[in-house]
């Protein structure tokens, strides 16, 4: 096969064979490959993060292999010992895929772990053999830009057992996608995602937007916004990357308001910030929380478990038992904790509160009072 | 001096929606440039409502004036029997009609009309249901009268929340006041355009829109030197019909860019090759 790449083994021989990637069949040999004929992928957007992250500490230039596995091993998403146990107790259990001019398009985790491997055996260990050369499978001279794209989708975005790239990473891809003036119908056939996935990365991508707008403004106390987060643009992206799911969450359940209500969106990026939410849940009731007082004096303190309360005020509020019963018993409970309070926490109260008390107590005299007239 | 009209120009783009296709922006862009130019007139005239009766003297002056409003937020350029507007916030065009015609029958003509021949109060606009102002006798005590509707300030953010970006009132400022002139003095962008504001909206509308600006500012990450000492028209030289060009052949097109910055290399002419 006078077609077939150089660094491909000729030992044991290359076959050619279809493959489908991404609903297209392409031309691959499957073969073997060295491993030191394997660069890593530098450019690899599973870890864009951590080595902007390493760019803003060593500077400008071109981050080497091995810099790349340190940072591959150190980053707890890629789970990279794992694998690297998995590969040297079972071998490497997919091949890794390449273009033809030996750029990695799928597997950089399964080479890093594999590197990984042969750099904790000793020199002498037989078993090193097992690992120096790998099973490939090598585009054809043919395959386009395209073809490559069409291998990445399908190693990377469609739901498998391999660890995924994070959500965060791929929906820079859709974005990226979105400006250069593709339309999400456009952008679901190239990711091979369904049109509503992909407006709904859009409107998370407001979101963080925004997120990053405000994270990275500069604090100002003496303003009554207090101003930004004071975040280098770095830990502002950490933090968004790290919130993704609560951001989808957000655009799921309050969108409009975030976009509506400037004072809430500025309080649920600092709730964002400041760790508040530990569920989905939780997530979902900040806009009623927000509108609630009861619930909002709830969620603003300081304590961990605050977003917690905060619901279980909301749910216990929305049960809808109205009997005479229960609300005898919640007016016992409410008398007690008036009757409970000093003279000195009362005088705390807002006086919008001690109002509302009032009035609020009027009206059932009244009421009570022309009931039993 | 000027809103630089790079500033002018990244901040109009920023007001395009989120949903491209379709009429709905067009349409929510059009309510809110006749609810801009009413509450100027009402600044003008001192009051409102403002009647706007065909038949009377004072109903004929306001409906010239808020024509006359409404064109000066809209128009960009006229020149030469062309027409270059603004139907939709974010775009650019030079295919609809004139402004003040556009304002005539699609506002004063039609719902102005309909809500003439009401019993009950009617309000615009009616799609997407964020009202801004009332219209008719059973809303305003006047047959031909206009009026702001009482939830405006809740209705406005969310007649424009399909704007992508989210700082709306800020480059809607940054739009309107495309033209105006800056004192010296006013360094900071926030405060020259609550000034101008101040100066060409209703005390209730600027104090509203100066607040929304206030609370945009942690989102501002576009505006960095918004003034220019000269006055460079936003949109002016766009009088090019592009769309012609869509049905062209690549190969035409391809020769004629060849042909053109051939013209502008022969006569020494800066630009930028592609």
């Amino acid at each position: 096969m006078a077609n077939e790449p150089a660094f491909l083994l000729s030992k044991p021989v290359p076959i050619a064979k279809q493959r489908l990637y991404n609903g297209r069949k392409l031309l691959v040999y499957e073969g073997k490959v060295k491993i030191s004929d394997i660069k890593g992928w530098i450019d690899n957007p599973r870890i864009e993060l951590s080595k902007k992250k390493l760019i803003q500490n060593v500077g400008d230039r071109q981050i080497t292999q091995d810099e790349i596995m340190d940072l591959m091993k150190n980053d707890p998403d890629v789970k990279l010992k794992d694998l690297r146990d998995d590969i040297l107790k079972n071998g490497l259990r997919e091949p890794l895929t390449l273009s033809y001019d030996g750029k990695l398009l799928d597997g950089n985790r399964r080479f890093f772990a594999m590197k990984f491997a042969l750099d904790s055996m000793p020199i002498t260990d037989p078993n090193r053999q097992d690992l120096e050369v790998i099973d490939a499978y090598v585009l054809s001279h043919d395959a386009t830009e395209e073809d490559e794209q069409n291998v990445l989708v399908e190693e990377n975005f469609s739901a498998s057992l391999k660890i995924a790239w994070p959500e965060y990473i791929k929906a820079m891809k859709v974005i990226a996608a979105s400006e250069s003036g593709l339309n999400p119908q456009q952008i679901a056939k190239k990711y091979n995602w369904p049109k509503p996935k992909i407006v709904e990365t859009l409107r998370i991508n407001e979101l963080i937007i925004d997120f990053m707008a405000f994270a990275t403004s500069e604090r100002d106390l003496e303003d009554t916004s207090g101003g930004g987060l004071g975040l280098s643009e770095q830990d502002a992206e950490t933090v968004a990357s790290d919130n993704y799911q609560f951001f989808n969450e957000a655009q799921k359940s309050f969108f409009q308001p975030l976009k509506n209500d400037f004072d809430f969106k500025i309080q649920f990026f600092r709730w964002i910030y400041e760790k508040k939410f530990s569920s989905f849940h939780e997530v979902r009731v900040a806009y009623a929380a927000w509108k609630n007082p009861e619930a909002k004096a709830a969620i603003m303190q300081p304590e961990p478990a605050a977003a917690k309360a905060a619901k279980a005020i909301l749910d216990y509020n929305a049960r809808v038992t109205r009997s005479t019963d229960e609300a005898a018993g919640r007016i016992e409970t409410f008398v007690k904790f008036l009757y409970d309070m000093t003279a000195a926490e009362i005088n705390l109260l807002p006086r919008t509160s001690k109002e509302n008390l009032e009035k609020a107590l009027q009206i059932i005299i009244k009421m009570s009072r022309a009931n039993s007239d | 001096m000027y809103l630089s009209s790079e500033q002018v120009s990244a901040s109009f783009k920023r007001l395009s929606s989120r949903k491209p296709e379709g009429k709905t922006h067009m349409e929510r862009t059009s309510a809110l440039m006749y609810f801009l130019a009413f509450d100027a007139v009402s600044k003008a005239k001192g009051s409102s409502p403002l009647d706007f009766d065909p038949e009377k003297n004072e109903g004929k002056n306001n409906r010239k004036l808020i024509e006359l409003e409404f064109t000066k937020l809209v128009l960009l350029n006229k020149a030469k029997g062309k027409i270059v507007q603004v139907s939709e916030l974010g775009k650019i065009d030079n295919i609809g009609k004139d402004p003040e015609k556009r304002i005539s029958s699609n506002f004063l003509t039609v719902p102005l009309k309909n809500a003439s021949d009401h019993s009950t109060p009617y309000s615009y606009p009616k799609r997407p249901a964020t009202p801004l102002m009332k219209l008719g006798e059973a809303a305003t005590g006047l047959k031909w009268g206009i009026d702001y509707f009482d939830k405006w300030k809740v209705n406005l953010p969310i007649l424009l929340s399909d704007i992508k970006q989210s700082t709306t009132f800020t480059d809607l400022a940054i739009f309107i006041f495309r033209d105006t002139f800056f004192e010296d003095g006013l360094q900071e962008y926030k405060e020259a355009l609550s000034s101008a504001i101040k100066t060409k909206f209703t005390s209730q509308l600027s104090e509203f829109w100066s607040e929304w600006i206030e609370k945009e500012k942690l989102f501002v990450k576009h505006i960095k030197s918004p003034f220019s000492i000269e006055h460079q028209p936003f949109g002016r030289n766009i009088t090019t019909d592009q769309s012609k060009y869509n049905s062209l052949d690549k190969d035409v097109l391809i020769n004629h860019i060849t042909y053109l910055e051939d013209l502008l290399s022969i006569y020494h002419i800066n630009h930028k090759p592609l």
